[in-house]
């Protein structure tokens, strides 16, 4: 490389060394005035902060001393080195006199988070909303709120503390009073067997136990739901009305029905009683319902109002008289029957004395029914009264006492029932029967006169016929002789004839004796004693039964049958055969015969008296008369099956045991 | 980038390759700032670039030796100007584990605007550190020469391998065992 070439590259790493070095001392020169300006600018802004601090603290000195609560400076022992007028008269201590230690102002419940507290501000600098009980000089309790912070030197060391005390004494006692208040008041609303609901523009805000019990649904669902959603006035117009008048302003509260729709979709009626509350400005905040269930109650209602014109309607209506009285016989009410019997009307009666209008005849036997009632006993009897237009009337009288509600007896009801004319045709019945029994006796006295008073000339006639016979026997030819026969003959048949009617008449109303009758003799007897004809016999094919019966009637009973049987027998070897079969209550016989039957036409009509079939002579038509009224009185039956040439079957029926 | 670099590079190629070599690459590069540097500016990266790539091609040298070799070199430009730093340190491990929280601290307080390359630690041992390279710039072998630098500053050796994290090097993970 040439010297010059040389030169010219070295004149040219000079020229730029030359112009790095000026570009070095100018970006110096820029950084120094930059360094200056930012200097000067450190200096002013430290003179302003440090006039801003004295200012405020200057400031705060005097607002402290000055404030109206309580302030206190105090050590790191949090021994007070200086308070304020007011923190003086609060606590009752002056730190001038003497040495405050707060810690030992505070509670005994408060000692442990007082530690933790005063801990806490001596790590962190401040101290925010410390709360406490704490005991005064004078020994009283004080709840205090105390905000502080630490004092610190120009070095940033701790030195000691300042706060603001604040009396909340008044303040916690007002929260734990109402407090304590919401809890009783939330008790009894709890508690409460009404529903209560609170609304706002219809929007349910909060409701009660009872509430929710009574429709079912869940509180987080009633609070979705308006309270016309499940809920319907039973009178809406008048609802309406009421609620108009309540947005007005011109109605605090109402009283309604409502339906309440519950969740399980049953319907319940419930009385509702709506309040407005209102705010200090007098406007509406709330609705307050609440809600009593009346279902039961409107049923039992119904059910009562039902009874009750079911009864007065019975009342009104039957055809008995009714009065209530007092204990002191005034009269309280009494019935439209009560008013037609008597002849007086309801204003005649109601309030009177009952015995002043209603004039009774016997009066003393009412007297003792009444001081019966009065002790509680109820009975019937009857009363002789005269009604309005003086007319005697019978009544009878159903009475008993009436009770209020606490049993004690206040009066009577008395039920009447005229009976007037019952009366009289009992009275009339009465009359009646005497006379009849007299009548009765009567014709038995003449029946009984009649037959031994006919039978003494039948005797003499027959007698006559005799002695006429004997004396004249030689005399009278073959037909006065048969005359004579003759004459005996129907002079017998007439003594029969007399018996008969003897017994009749003493079948029907005779005494009746009661013995055990073996009728198994009584037939022996019969068959000695009746004439049976040569070509009958009588059969008893079964032992019969005993009875308890008056033996005479029995007697005359099966005589009567047997002895008709027998005698009206054609065929060559006749029978008659007595049968028996046992019914529950009654014995039942039947005398069959295979004689000449009876035609139907008289099956009834032979059991009237004097009826006799054919002209046969030895019957007198009474016979079966007697039989007839023997089984009447045995409360039985008697009657015929026969046919003509056949036989006859002769049924009747003795009840087993009669009185 | 600082001005600093420069100026030790420039140094760097004079003493190297002579003033003539410098001229030229400066008057090669076209450069804004007309190849005039002071180490308290800051210049454009592409300049340094310019200047790496016109050595290059002058000295026919790969760019990545040369920049290994300026590691080389700068570690006792920049030991001479702030000794005090490199006296704090008894180990080269030890300046190499401090390179985030302590040298790089400093250099922002002269320099705030600067742009430095982070080193992050992986493990360290007695005698050994793994650290990843990180920068915009991907001048690892510039790193890698003020690596092997500093232990010879300490009278020691080291056995310092490399691998790129990825293609243009701006993330490379250094691993190093001082050797003896």
């Amino acid at each position: 490389m040439d010297s010059e070439k040389e030169i010219h590259l070295l004149k040219r790493a000079l020229e730029r060394q030359k112009k790095a070095r000026i570009q070095a001392e100018k970006i110096l020169e820029d950084k120094s005035k930059e360094l200056f300006d930012t200097a000067l600018h450190l200096k002013q802004a430290n003179n302003k902060l440090e006039n801003l601090l004295t200012e405020t603290t200057s400031q705060l000195d005097g607002g402290f001393v000055n404030i109206i609560d309580p302030y206190v400076v105090m050590d790191l022992n949090f021994n007070v080195v200086n308070m304020n007028k007011s923190a003086r008269d609060f606590l009752g201590y002056d730190n001038t006199k003497e040495t405050i230690s707060l810690p030992k102002l505070v509670h005994k419940d408060f000692i442990q988070y007082t530690i933790e507290s005063f801990q806490r501000l001596l790590e962190i600098g401040t101290l925010k909303n410390y709360r406490a009980k704490i005991i005064l000089k004078d020994g009283s309790y004080k709840w205090i709120q105390i905000n502080t912070s630490v004092i610190y030197d120009k070095n940033l060391k701790p030195i000691g503390a300042q706060g603001i005390i604040r009396d909340i004494s008044q303040e916690t006692e007002i929260k734990e009073l109402l407090n304590e208040q919401k809890k009783q008041l939330d008790i009894i609303v709890e508690n409460s067997p009404l529903g209560i609901v609170l609304t706002v523009d219809d929007k349910i805000i909060k409701s009660n136990t009872a509430f929710t019990n009574l429709l079912g649904y869940e509180n987080a669902v009633l609070e979705e739901i308006k309270l016309s959603n499940i809920s319907e006035p039973e009178d809406v117009e008048a609802t309406e009305k009421q609620v108009a008048e309540m947005t007005a302003g011109l109605l605090d509260n109402f009283s309604t029905v409502k339906k309440y729709f519950k969740k399980d979709g049953s319907i319940i009626l419930a009385k509702t009683n709506v309040s407005v509350v209102k705010n200090d400005k007098g406007e509406v905040e709330y609705q307050v319902s609440v809600i009593e269930d009346i279902t039961k109650e409107r049923k039992a209602e119904e059910q009562i109002k039902a009874e009750k014109d079911k009864y007065s309607g019975i009342i009104a209506n039957m055809n008995l008289g009714l009065i209530e009285i007092t204990i002191d016989d005034e009269i309280q009410m009494v019935n439209q029957c009560f008013c037609s019997m008597s002849g007086f009307t309801k204003e005649e009666l109601i309030g009177k004395n009952a015995v002043d209008v209603l004039k009774l005849q016997n009066n003393k036997a009412v007297e003792e029914k009444t001081r019966k009632r009065l002790e509680g006993i109820s009975d019937s009897y009857e009363i002789k009264i005269s009604n309005k237009n003086g007319e005697i009337r019978d009544w009878l009288v159903s009475g008993a006492p009436r009770y209020n509600v606490e049993g004690k007896v206040v009066g009577s009801i008395g039920i009447h029932l005229d009976i007037t004319d019952q009366k009289k045709l009992e009275e009339q019945k009465e009359q009646l029967l005497k006379e009849l029994k007299i009548s009765n006796d009567g014709l038995q006295e003449y029946a009984h006169i009649v037959s031994h008073d006919l039978k003494s000339p039948l005797r003499s006639i027959s007698a006559l016929a005799t002695w006429t016979y004997e004396d004249y026997k030689d005399v009278l030819d073959e037909a006065g002789v048969q005359n004579l026969t003759l004459m005996q003959e129907k002079v017998a048949f007439m003594d029969k004839l007399i018996h008969g009617i003897l017994e009749y008449s003493t079948a029907g109303s005779s005494q009746m004796s009661k013995a055990k009758v073996d009728l198994n003799t009584i037939i022996t007897d019969i068959k000695d004693s009746i004439y049976i004809p040569e070509h009958v016999t009588v059969v008893v094919p079964e032992k019969l039964p005993l009875l308890n019966a008056d033996s005479t009637k029995i007697h005359q009973l099966f005589q009567n049958i047997i002895g008709n049987a027998v005698v009206h027998i054609e065929k060559k070897e006749g029978v008659v055969k007595v049968l028996f079969t046992e019914q529950k209550e009654h014995w039942q016989f039947c005398i069959e015969d295979n004689g000449v039957g009876i035609p139907e036409k008289f099956h009834k009509k032979i059991f009237e008296i004097f009826q006799s079939i054919g002209d046969n002579e030895r019957s007198t038509g009474i016979g079966l008369s007697i039989v007839k009224k023997i089984v009447d009185r045995y409360q039985g039956k008697v009657w015929i099956e026969s046919e003509l040439g056949e036989g006859t079957k002769f049924f009747f029926t003795l009840k087993k045991n009669i009185n | 980038m600082k001005g600093v670099v420069f100026t030790e590079f420039l140094e760097m190629v004079e003493s190297k390759f002579g003033l003539e070599t410098v001229d030229n690459i400066i008057e090669n590069s076209n450069l804004p700032s007309e190849g005039i540097y002071t180490s308290v500016g800051t210049y454009s990266f592409n300049e340094m670039v310019s200047l790496i790539t016109s050595l290059s091609t002058e000295v026919k040298t790969p760019v990545g030796d040369l920049i290994y070799a300026f590691g080389l070199f700068l570690f006792n430009g920049l030991a001479s100007a702030h000794p005090e730093v490199i006296k704090s340190y008894n180990s080269p491990l030890s300046l190499l584990y401090s390179i985030e929280d302590h040298i790089h601290v400093h250099v922002k307080k002269l320099y705030p605007d600067a742009e430095l390359p982070t080193f992050k630690i992986l493990e360290k041992t007695d005698t050994s550190i793994s650290m990843v390279y990180s920068s915009s710039r991907g001048l690892y072998q510039l790193a890698h020469g003020l690596i092997e630098k500093s232990f010879e500053h300490f009278n020691s050796t080291a056995t310092v391998t490399y691998q790129l994290l990825n293609d243009n090097g701006t993330e490379v993970k250094f691993d190093i065992v001082q050797n003896g």
